[in-house]
């Protein structure tokens, strides 16, 4: 009889202690604490700043093997979710993760969406806006970042999901060797690595080539 | 948030008489500052502690305190709790350097001779002046509330080391751990800190305490999720200019202020750049800002390696 109050005083409380657990999101660069530059190590005046995470674990080499056109889109179809489609997530006044200024802050992510300790990515691209869709809904953030021809992505061991009712700040100087997965280290920066376009000469012993096999067939 | 008739007189002393208690004053202001929370989750840090109980010179050495002249203490006054396991066990007393760089600094004590003290663990050898309180604890803090649902309300304490310890209100004026058992009651909240509440009807807390007349070392840690807050019993206290930015590593470690619905909906985001606090979007808050550490709620500080915050005393901002 006691144990079956007990278990019911349990009940009762799991139900109370289920908090509004929910945690909050930030990136900032500058020269303190570093940014992205284009792969001249140029300043970037367009494109953006997505951070997010992988509902399911990739590879680094499945990344690796995106191209920085299609590079948001393919993210989005490996299971890529930024932070700021999160069902709840709000953007904190001031928010701005489009170059060439990048500050701000995601407030009030679920926990559920992003649980504690899980591998958070910041990627950066040169072109494009983030589109922000249907809250929830990430195949509709998958036009984001349009025309891109460089990018970047980063995930140092420290980019992980916090606990409930924190923040946690992704910053690039934090991050070197294999935590840059696309890119390059510069110092507290990062370079967007560019996706090599073929020269006139390439493409003209390709044509050559191409016109021998034929011959030969 | 309801601000009574006593603490605005208490706010008032706050600001009129100063400068009795950085000098020694082993009783100072005291008075209550309430705070209701609705019907949901609530942060609760308690602004006001327990009156000094000793106050003196002493010479700290490893872990024993000897004051400089004979103290008289009842052996084992001090002692810790002693409950038989399951039961947890806590410091019911601490020792307080009140003065020099070291201000702040507190010291549980587990347990007490006619003539020293002895601490948990070592404090920074030499000579100081101490302060000896006891711990505000959860049965401390419900003394006077209204509201508390036996068995349902209950407190979320996180400890340094990562962990949670869970207390229900046991409707009888004290709390019981996870098993619903046992004794927790004494459970410790440092000064400073705090803990995640859960009310299923709306409840009226009353503390009850004194004015802390000197500094105050909250330590911040990595592994966990601190709430603190200032120990100010009569209003928030602004970010700008808080001694908190320059505890923080810049633009990493950051703290959040939630809602006061009940939903602890973050409302606000902070950083430090080192000197000066930065709003959500990393720009300076300005000295007109409104942003405060809200009264008797506390913040979430995030820290990516443990830290100290030294906390200004409201009589000595």
């Amino acid at each position: 009889m006691k144990s079956i109050f007990k278990l019911g005083l349990i009940a009762l409380a799991s139900f109370a202690i289920s908090a509004n657990a929910a945690v909050t999101i930030a990136h900032v660069e500058n020269v303190t604490v570093g940014g992205f530059l284009k792969s001249t190590g140029a300043a970037l005046s367009a494109g953006g700043v997505s951070i997010g995470y992988f509902a399911t674990p990739v590879f680094d080499s499945q990344i690796q093997a995106l191209s920085a056109s299609t590079a948001f889109a393919d993210l989005i179809a490996l299971g890529y979710r930024d932070v700021r489609n999160a069902s709840g997530a709000t953007l904190a006044v001031g928010h701005d993760w489009a170059f060439p200024t990048i500050s701000g802050t995601v407030q009030n992510i679920p926990i559920g969406s992003l649980p504690q300790g899980t591998q958070l990515y910041v990627i950066a691209f040169d072109a494009g806006n983030y589109v922000a869709g249907t809250s929830g809904s990430p195949a509709t953030t998958s036009t984001s970042f349009a025309g891109a021809t460089e990018w970047a992505v980063v995930k140092d061991a420290g980019y992980t999901g916090p606990a409930d009712s924190n923040t946690r700040s992704l910053l690039l100087n934090a991050a070197s060797g294999s935590e840059i997965v696309v890119g390059t280290d510069n110092g507290v920066n990062v370079n967007l690595a560019a996706v090599p376009e073929p020269s006139r000469v390439m493409l003209t012993v390709f044509g050559f080539f191409g016109v021998l096999i034929r011959r030969r067939r | 948030m309801k601000t009574c008739l006593a603490l605005t007189l208490l706010g008032t002393a706050l600001f009129s008489v100063p400068a009795a208690f950085g000098q020694g004053a082993t009783s100072g202001i005291v008075g209550f500052s309430s705070l209701s929370v609705p019907a949901g989750f609530a942060f609760v840090v308690p602004t006001l502690v327990n009156s000094s109980v000793y106050q003196g010179q002493v010479v700290i050495s490893g872990t024993t305190i000897t004051p400089s002249t004979a103290p008289g203490w009842t052996v084992g006054a001090y002692n810790t709790t002693s409950f038989t396991a399951p039961i947890p066990n806590y410091p019911k007393f601490y020792a307080e350097i009140v003065s020099g760089p070291s201000e702040g600094t507190i010291l549980d004590i587990s347990g007490n001779s006619a003539t020293a003290l002895t601490l948990f663990s070592a404090g920074p050898s030499g000579t100081y002046q101490v302060a000896i309180r006891e711990h505000v604890t959860l049965d401390k803090i419900v003394q006077g509330a209204t509201g508390l649902s036996a068995f349902a309300d209950s407190a979320n304490v996180f400890n340094a080391n990562g962990s949670t310890s869970t207390r229900f209100y046991d409707g009888a004026g004290s709390w019981v751990a996870e098993d619903f058992a046992s004794p927790a009651g004494h459970t410790v909240v440092y000064p400073g800190t705090g803990f995640a509440f859960t009310a299923t009807t709306p409840v009226a807390f009353n503390f009850m305490g004194e004015v802390k007349p000197t500094k105050t070392k909250v330590t911040l840690y990595a592994a966990t999720t601190n709430i603190v807050g200032v120990l100010n019993p009569a209003a928030a206290t602004p970010f700008y200019g808080n001694s908190i930015s320059s505890a923080l590593t810049p633009y990493a470690d950051g703290i959040n202020t939630f809602s006061t619905d009940g939903q602890l909906t973050t409302v606000g985001t902070y950083f430090s750049d080192g000197s000066a606090m930065l709003d959500a979007g990393f720009t300076p808050l300005v000295p007109a800002a409104t942003d405060a550490l809200p009264l008797n709620r506390g913040v979430v500080v995030s820290v990516g390696t443990d830290t100290v915050w030294t906390v200004n005393s409201p009589l000595a901002p």
